[in-house]
């Protein structure tokens, strides 16, 4: 059996309510019923990078991450049969690093607050393409403690310093003014100079 | 393929030179910031000071317009006042003009010392309204300001502060308030009863009040009586009213509360009475209470009964001294109680013992003696302790640190005590005044370190508190 194949058997029994424990088939209280429907650890489900690689996930993970992943399972236009979502906008290894965030902050949640932010400090020590990326990526999926995390970030860029200084560290090479609006911005922000 | 940096700057199309670009360092940076999207921009916007929000409407032009549909608004003048005139008045109002129409102002930070009255009026007008969420003001006026009676009624507003004790002109009462959606509230007020404001808000969680009392300018008013909202969770209430002969009465009727800081000083003349129900959701409690009249002071025993579900428990030593004088004091069982901060205005082992054997499952204690210029001694009417073991010391607490430390016998006795019966101590950390000479510490140090632990991991720490 393929692990599609598995999967999507696993999944029918589950609707079924009969799970295979130990080669019998059982049938399940009702409390194993609602299990399944909130979604059981043990219940993956498929994102499909722009590049069209498969990663395979804890559901539970990205539904409670990913407002936009949490909608399409719960208004069930999700089909665990189909069992793939397309995110033609993130490539692999943005998808991979969402992926991380999201179970780390799942099955960490319980640390203190200190190991996580370090955890999420290392998480961040990535180069400006890749924290664009990851910023474009957690704002379609629409994560808000990764999105936060990253407008920190980015907010530390901008804070306290000069206008040379950003348009440096933000590569900004043509602003674009005439020579007398930039006289006037001098003027009216001389403490941004 | 198309160079991106030429997109979002169509006016300025940047000639693409071939031979330059094969040249080109692989490691070469794009402007990726700026191709983002407005509404990402402004978000990250939304978290810096809006004065530098702002300015970045001239990194280029691209940024011009992105801070004007910022919904956040955090001004202060303190950055203005080393320019010459004073060019904040009008910096606000452009703020205010230039921005957007389209995206209301959800939140409202001001902190001005000198802007007029007339001028910080018409800005709130400006930013009220149907969409309005925050509002925080700190204004360091000197005379009074009456904010726009469509704040009371703002149905979308979730939190006021107002901070600094705010003179606000109404006298004595607030106009009609109703608030629905209001979750957070703090008020730092002058002689304005606060009743009207409370009871318009149907779903206040938190709420810090502090009800400053000065009758400097002839203004004293009355408020004696205040309900607090019943939807409590968290509670911060100083009330410094009871200055004058009066009565004043204070209901803390919130069966939700988790969170209780309370501070209260009365006089010798007025009576503050203060009555509770239970608090089967408490948390954390931290209470000062002073009052120069001990009669006047029952409510304290009774408070203290009511927060018996706490996990943490701080009491200053008027408090707790409330508790030694009381008459037929009963200690409750406090079932929860993890963390017990206790200032003491003397060492009594009875008090401390009795207080032990009702916290059975205490965690850490911290014990600070008070040292007071004019220590007038005060008895503990109490029972003796029972003989045997608390259970928390046998098998709950972990730390222990005592202040204030004056090596008194009784002080010597009880940290041997708890030394000897802790059993699944960690740390016991004793603060050395600094009056104490070095051969005194040396002395105490050596003698207190040669006390047989029962713990085995106990580790027993100095801590030296010297001048300098």
């Amino acid at each position: 059996m393929t692990q599609l194949d598995r999967l999507s058997v696993y999944h029918w029994l589950n609707a079924w309510c009969i799970k295979p424990v130990g080669g019998a088939l059982v049938r399940q209280e009702p409390e194993y019923i609602l299990l399944a429907l909130m979604g059981s650890p043990l219940k993956k489900i498929m994102l499909c990078s722009s590049e069209k690689e498969i990663f395979s996930v804890e559901e539970q993970v990205m539904v409670q991450h990913s407002v936009i992943i949490n909608n399409m399972i719960e208004d069930g236009s999700y089909n665990h049969e189909e069992s793939k979502i397309p995110l033609d906008c993130v490539d692999s290894k943005t998808l991979k690093k969402v992926i991380d965030y999201c179970t780390h902050h799942t099955h960490h949640h319980n640390d203190n607050q200190e190991d996580l932010e370090a955890w999420d400090a290392q998480f961040l020590n990535v180069d400006s393409n890749g924290l664009y990326d990851l910023l474009m990526a957690a704002n379609y999926l629409e994560i808000r403690n990764l999105l936060d995390l990253i407008y920190g970030t980015i907010k530390n860029m901008i804070k306290g310093k000069k206008i040379d200084e950003i348009r440096r560290i933000f590569n900004i090479k043509d602003h674009g003014f005439t020579p007398e609006e930039e006289e006037q911005n001098r003027k009216e922000y001389p403490h941004f100079y | 393929m198309i160079d991106p940096i030429t997109i979002g700057y169509p006016s300025n199309p940047k000639p693409v030179n071939p031979t330059a670009e094969k040249a080109k360092p692989s490691t070469m940076k794009m402007d990726r910031i700026s191709l983002l999207p407005d509404s990402i921009l402004c978000d990250i916007l939304s978290y810096l000071p809006t004065k530098e929000a702002v300015s970045t409407g001239i990194l280029s032009r691209r940024w011009r317009h992105v801070w004007k549909d910022l919904q956040v608004l955090d001004i202060e003048d303190r950055p203005f006042w080393s320019c010459r005139g004073y060019r904040f008045d009008s910096y606000v109002n452009a703020i205010l003009s230039q921005r957007s129409a389209n995206y209301p102002i959800k939140k409202f930070r001001l902190t001005s010392y000198n802007s007029s009255e007339d001028l910080i009026l018409t800005w709130l007008d400006a930013v009220i309204g149907p969409h309005f969420q925050e509002l925080y003001l700190f204004i360091g006026l000197t005379r009074r300001i009456k904010l726009p009676e469509s704040i009371f009624t703002c149905v979308s507003l979730k939190s006021l502060v107002l901070k600094r004790y705010s003179h606000l002109n109404y006298y004595p009462e607030f106009p009609n308030v109703y608030l629905p959606s209001l979750k957070n509230l703090e008020l730092d007020i002058v002689s304005v009863d606060p009743s009207k404001l409370l009871s318009g808000c149907p779903v206040l969680e938190v709420l810090k009040l502090i009800l400053q009392n000065t009758t400097q300018e002839g203004f004293h008013v009355y408020v004696p009586t205040i309900q607090m909202p019943r939807t409590l969770k968290s509670l911060t209430f100083e009330d410094y009213t009871s200055l004058m002969e009066e009565i004043n009465v204070r209901e803390i009727y919130t069966p939700f509360l988790e969170y209780l800081h309370m501070r209260t000083v009365a006089s010798a003349n007025s009576e503050l009475q203060v009555s509770v129900i239970n608090f089967p959701n408490m948390v954390e409690a931290h209470l000062d209470l002073r009052h120069e009249s001990v009669e006047h002071g029952a409510w304290v025993p009774k408070l203290f009964k009511a927060l018996r579900e706490t996990k943490l428990l701080a009491l200053k030593y008027e408090t707790t001294q409330c508790l030694f004088s009381a008459p037929a004091f009963e200690f409750p069982e406090f079932h929860r109680l993890l963390n017990l901060e206790l200032d003491v205005p003397c060492f009594n082992t009875n008090f401390l013992l009795n207080f032990l054997h009702n916290c059975h499952v205490l965690e850490a204690l911290v014990i600070c003696i008070w040292k007071r210029a004019y220590a007038h001694p005060v008895e503990y009417n109490g029972p003796r302790p029972p003989s045997m073991v608390p259970n928390c010391l046998t098998s709950h607490l972990r730390s222990f640190e005592f202040r204030g430390y004056q090596d008194s016998t009784d002080e010597r006795e009880f940290i041997a005590y708890i030394l000897q019966r802790g059993l699944v101590l960690k740390t016991v950390t004793i603060h050395l005044k600094s009056d104490f000479d070095l051969e005194t510490k040396y002395i105490i140090v050596k003698g207190l370190s040669a006390i047989p632990r029962g713990s085995p991991i106990c580790q027993l720490n100095f801590i030296d508190h010297n001048h300098g």
